[in-house]
């Protein structure tokens, strides 16, 4: 059963079952935990959905293909750059250029002026806005998956949710 | 960047520990593949703990891993005029890269009902405890789902956390929140994921 004051002592229960309790507080949260079964529960049921959550340590034959990594992945890259230099971002504005001097050129030839000075863009790849994006809101997104038009959808995600208040839900 | 000045970031093999990530990030940004192998060399761990919770099988988290090198290099090619002035660190761009590719990855996954199978775990000895391995495996099995299903926030802090051992501060960096904020996802994340365990059994 709870005692009178335990929900004072949650913030630092999760804070210990995080690895992240400060040492000035460890004493005192001990303390607490010798007299009361009930918040001994609820550090012994965070620690468990921890341990249960957590990952096994790399097998021998998962860290063998590990060191595979390096090897593959320079020689992915070294394909890649061969097979589309225009991929890099030299290229790609040298490229921007020569077109926007073509075009000039062109309409130079027949007389046509152009209206206004050529503008050469480059736009942030979808990746990019998509991996530095903060979610609209926190949902599961999971859940979502099965539809039919959305696995690739959230490249443009603003925003972030504000510091949550832990008092808005207690532990069971 | 030149080749002489590639030169002088990888002289003819493994660069220095004392090359900063960022030096070897614009070298292979520039196309230096040795540049790109030694990041791959660097951090290969810290992407392997964090996409294997997404993958399905060994080789795939490996396939994975390799995907999350290449687009962070090749994202932050493509938009360096926006972006670079962010001055994010590589570490911290690399880990956001992973959280985003293990999320599509898991999505995608879970739209052919596939569901991440995560790392290959031994098969218990057979025996009178082999009966109480495989409802633990299968206790595993079922919270590690439940991580996937919490909310977007409340996952990827959790699996940062526990997944990489990431500190709350390079957490907070690699996610653009703050560190108070991270820990308090990861407090929700734990409360949900304990009531979910308790009511299961």
């Amino acid at each position: 059963m709870a005692m009178a004051g335990c929900e004072a002592w949650e913030r630092a229960i999760l804070d210990r079952v995080a690895g992240a309790l400060p040492d000035g507080e460890a004493e005192a949260l001990q303390a607490h935990l010798d007299g009361c079964e009930h918040c001994r529960a609820q550090l012994a049921s965070g620690e468990e959905a921890v341990k249960l959550a957590a990952l096994p340590a790399p097998s021998e034959a998962e860290l063998r293909l590990f060191d595979q990594l390096p090897g593959r992945a320079r020689a992915a890259f070294r394909e890649r750059s061969q097979r589309a230099p225009w991929g890099r971002p030299w290229v790609a504005l040298l490229s921007a250029a020569a077109v926007a001097g073509l075009v000039m050129v062109v309409g130079g030839r027949h007389g046509a002026a152009p209206a206004e000075p050529a503008r050469v863009e480059v736009e942030s790849s979808e990746l990019v806005t998509w991996a530095l994006s903060d979610p609209l809101e926190d949902q599961d997104e999971l859940a979502l998956a099965g539809a039919a038009d959305d696995v690739d959808d959230g490249l443009v995600e603003t925003g972030d949710i504000p510091d949550l208040d832990l008092d808005s839900e207690t532990m069971e | 960047m030149n080749a002489g000045q590639r030169l002088s970031v990888i002289p003819g093999g493994e660069a220095p520990r004392s090359v900063p990530d960022e030096a070897l990030w614009k070298a292979a940004l520039s196309g230096d593949d040795r540049a790109f192998g030694e990041l791959v060399a660097r951090h290969q761990l810290l992407v392997m703990r964090l996409v294997r919770r997404y993958a399905r099988t060994p080789e795939d988290a490996r396939d994975l891993a390799q995907q999350v090198f290449l687009r962070a290099v090749d994202g932050w090619s493509r938009s360096f005029l926006r972006f670079r002035q962010k001055n994010i660190p590589f570490r911290a761009w690399l880990i956001r890269v992973a959280v985003n590719l293990g999320k599509n990855h898991a999505r995608q996954l879970a739209r052919w009902a596939l569901e991440p199978l995560g790392p290959e775990m031994e098969p218990p000895a057979p025996g009178p405890l082999a009966v109480e391995a495989l409802e633990a495996a299968e206790r595993s099995r079922r919270a590690r789902a439940m991580a996937l299903q919490l909310p977007r926030r409340q996952r990827e802090v959790l699996t940062l956390r526990i997944d990489a051992g990431l500190s709350f501060e390079e957490i907070a960096v690699s996610l653009g929140i703050t560190a108070n904020n991270a820990k308090v996802h990861y407090h929700h994340a734990v409360k949900r994921l304990a009531a979910q365990v308790a009511k299961e059994g």
